[in-house]
């Protein structure tokens, strides 16, 4: 029997211990990324602000994008800032990371996934004098919950141009994790810029069906390289991608915030999301009493939100005529006078 | 769409190649939890080896720079959460099934917390560079088997020894025999004088090394970073792919080359233009390996007669004479 005793206090603190893991995880981001300035006599009447994702801040992607813009806004001096890394997708695990900040005074929640709709749904009607975003991209708005777009495609547009200025097959590559609207969109743009100089560009596009699947990633990336594809895009699943675009030297384009740290060598440019436009935008509206009722924001080139940067070392490999087009394409677009098509799929 | 850019002679080394890549760390994984159950141990925690041995591996790799350290950590990762396992199981004979649930969910929430602590803050996420494929010189020059068995990265070839090596383990020893019967009938085992409970621990240390070393196949041999949870699944297929197998070490085997070639055939689908551009919701082909192998299994299990499942699998053993002392 004592042996019986011992296993269930052993399950028990080894329960306690996996659980624990996440509850520390939790807890610990909640006090560690305090990026406001701390204690300036303004700070009172700065928009105090939370953002909620669901990844490291140091993701090298989605969630270091929002926090990178977030963090810009706070070092300006423009907002107080606190990042809770919530490590959790599930509706009720996030109104449960959600409700105390509630009591905080905090004015403008940024939700900084599709994944948090539902939780502010059911919260936001109960906080009526609380502003909240999420990043939904299908216009979900409600009196106090605004949505921001992710017009990757825009962008992605541009890259293709330049990547017709490197392929020498003329066939680029996308990956991502599933086949939903924005990545779709940012994929076959990528492919119709590249038209623009190559008509015949061909796009090979693999949809992994998972978004944390490095390996299948990287297969995936094999795939289409073994099938031509010399230039790459990522929505959502970089690294397993780059791994593949490293280990066959080939050319690939960051997702949403610079990652030619993965490859350094491979890296064309960089497709950046400067969501300070976007999250500075809902401030003033905070602060100029104009947030609400709920606004659909969609920032893409023309607001600078969306832009690419190119790789220094890279750039001498990019023919002049692609960089033209890039520089004409990218004019045409910030005046207006031409909009890069959406195709979200279906 | 275009089937040639598959089924041409590159394009089929290509695809087999990927497949023995994909297929691997589950194989691995699938034949240490044959011979695990075979003992007598059904081993949900497989999914945390499998995770456990990814992540010391890459821990072991990139702090001492050498992919060799790397594979050991693995297996020592593995084997950390197979001593678990035996413990709770065999020594304390609780719950089998609750134990692996527990496992998984400890060994997902320590690696998760473990790289977020020790590699904190940084935009440089850390990396080496993974084990290159090694071509065996004269062998892989052969044409078209070549290409495809003897340029594998050396972890592959290891792999299939190890693989071998546990099948002729459980069918053409004693020690092997031992096992199976301490899975069939572990009081007959027990009355000939065997430990069953040591015998069960072996078995379950014997699937944490080689989990941890499919975890180690996974980082050293095919990615050189860590992310969580970056498993993805492979542990619960590779328990599915067991009963597939029907506890025979290399149709498991088998059943993960198939399981490996099918995923691998559904991305070049996807790349050859039939899967987006054909209407064909991309879901179906990524459905496509799971629904081969579960065809399989249909039309391996009616054609059988036989059951295959150790009869004791799950059940923990309590010798006679301890109960009635109680």
């Amino acid at each position: 029997m004592r042996s019986r005793l011992l296993l269930a206090i052993v399950a028990l603190a080894l329960l306690a211990a996996a659980c624990g893991g996440d509850d520390d995880d939790a807890g610990d981001d909640t006090t560690t990324t305090t990026a406001a300035p701390e204690t300036t006599a303004a700070a009172a009447d700065l928009t105090k602000v939370a953002l909620i994702i669901g990844t490291p801040i140091n993701d090298l992607g989605w969630s270091q994008a929002g926090y990178e813009g977030a963090k810009a806004l706070a070092d300006a001096g423009e907002i107080e800032l606190e990042v809770i890394e919530a490590g959790e997708f599930e509706t009720s695990a996030v109104t449960r990371v959600l409700t105390p900040l509630l009591d905080e005074g905090f004015e403008l929640i940024l939700a900084h996934s599709f994944s948090y709709g539902d939780a502010l749904t059911e919260i936001a009607p109960d906080h009526p004098d609380v502003g909240f975003a999420w990043a939904g991209g299908i216009a979900g708005t409600a009196d106090n919950i605004a949505d921001y777009d992710q017009p990757f495609y825009q962008a992605a547009y541009l890259a293709g141009i330049l990547a017709a200025g490197v392929t020498e097959t003329g066939i680029l590559g996308g990956t991502a994790g599933f086949d939903i609207p924005v990545c779709h969109a940012q994929l076959e743009a990528f492919v119709a810029g590249a038209k623009e100089i190559l008509p015949d560009a061909e796009g090979i596009n693999i949809y992994v069906g998972s978004w944390i699947d490095a390996v299948a990633t990287k297969e995936a990336a094999l795939a289409a390289a073994d099938q031509g594809a010399d230039v790459f895009m990522s929505c959502g699943v970089p690294e397993g991608t780059f791994e593949a675009v490293r280990e066959r030297d080939l050319g690939m384009f960051s997702y949403v915030v610079d990652q030619s740290s993965l490859a350094p060598e491979q890296t064309i440019g960089s497709m950046i999301w400067d969501l300070s436009v976007t999250f500075g935008k809902m401030v003033d509206d905070i602060e100029g009493g104009t947030f609400m009722p709920g606004k659909f924001y969609q920032d893409g080139v023309t607001d600078d939100a969306l832009r690419i940067d190119l790789n220094p070392d890279y750039a001498g490999e990019i023919s002049a005529e692609a960089l033209a087009k890039y520089e004409e394409v990218l004019a045409a677009i910030k005046d207006g006078s031409f909009e890069v098509p959406f195709d979200g799929g279906l | 769409m275009d089937w040639g850019a598959i089924f041409s002679g590159a394009g089929i080394i290509a695809l087999l190649n990927a497949g023995i890549r994909l297929a691997m760390p589950t194989a691995l994984a699938a034949v240490g939890e044959t011979f695990c159950e075979r003992s007598g141990v059904l081993n949900l925690s497989l999914e945390g080896m499998l995770l456990a041995g990814a992540f010391t591996s890459f821990m072991g790799g990139y702090y001492s720079g050498n992919l060799w350290v790397g594979v050991l950590a693995g297996i020592g990762g593995g084997l950390a959460i197979g001593i678990l396992m035996a413990l709770l199981s065999v020594t304390f004979k609780t719950a089998q099934v609750i134990n692996g649930i527990v496992l998984v969910l400890f060994a997902t929430g320590l690696t998760a917390f473990t790289y977020n602590s020790v590699f904190g803050v940084t935009t440089t996420p850390p990396r080496f560079d993974s084990m290159r494929p090694l071509e065996i010189p004269w062998l892989s020059s052969i044409p078209g088997v070549g290409p495809v068995l003897f340029e594998q990265s050396i972890l592959v070839y290891l792999s299939v020894v190890v693989i071998v090596a546990v099948s002729w383990l459980l069918f053409r020893t004693r020690y092997g025999l031992t096992v199976r019967a301490a899975g069939e009938k572990p009081t007959a085992v027990d009355a000939a004088g065997v430990n069953v409970d040591r015998v069960r621990w072996v078995a379950t240390l014997v699937a944490g090394a080689m989990a941890g070393f499919g975890g180690a196949v996974l980082i050293v041999g095919q990615l050189g970073f860590f992310r969580d949870s970056i498993t993805a699944g492979r542990g619960w297929v590779a328990i599915a792919l067991v009963i597939f197998g029907r506890w025979t070490p290399l149709r498991v085997f088998g059943g993960a080359l198939l399981f490996g070639m099918t995923d691998a055939l559904q991305l070049r689908i996807q790349a050859a233009g039939g899967g987006i551009q054909s209407g064909v919701p991309f879901e179906f082909f990524q459905a496509l390996p799971y629904l081969v192998t579960i065809g399989v299994v249909i039309v391996a299990t009616a054609r059988s007669r036989d059951d295959a499942m150790p009869t004791a699998l799950g059940e923990t053993f309590e010798k006679e004479s301890k109960t009635k002392a109680e």
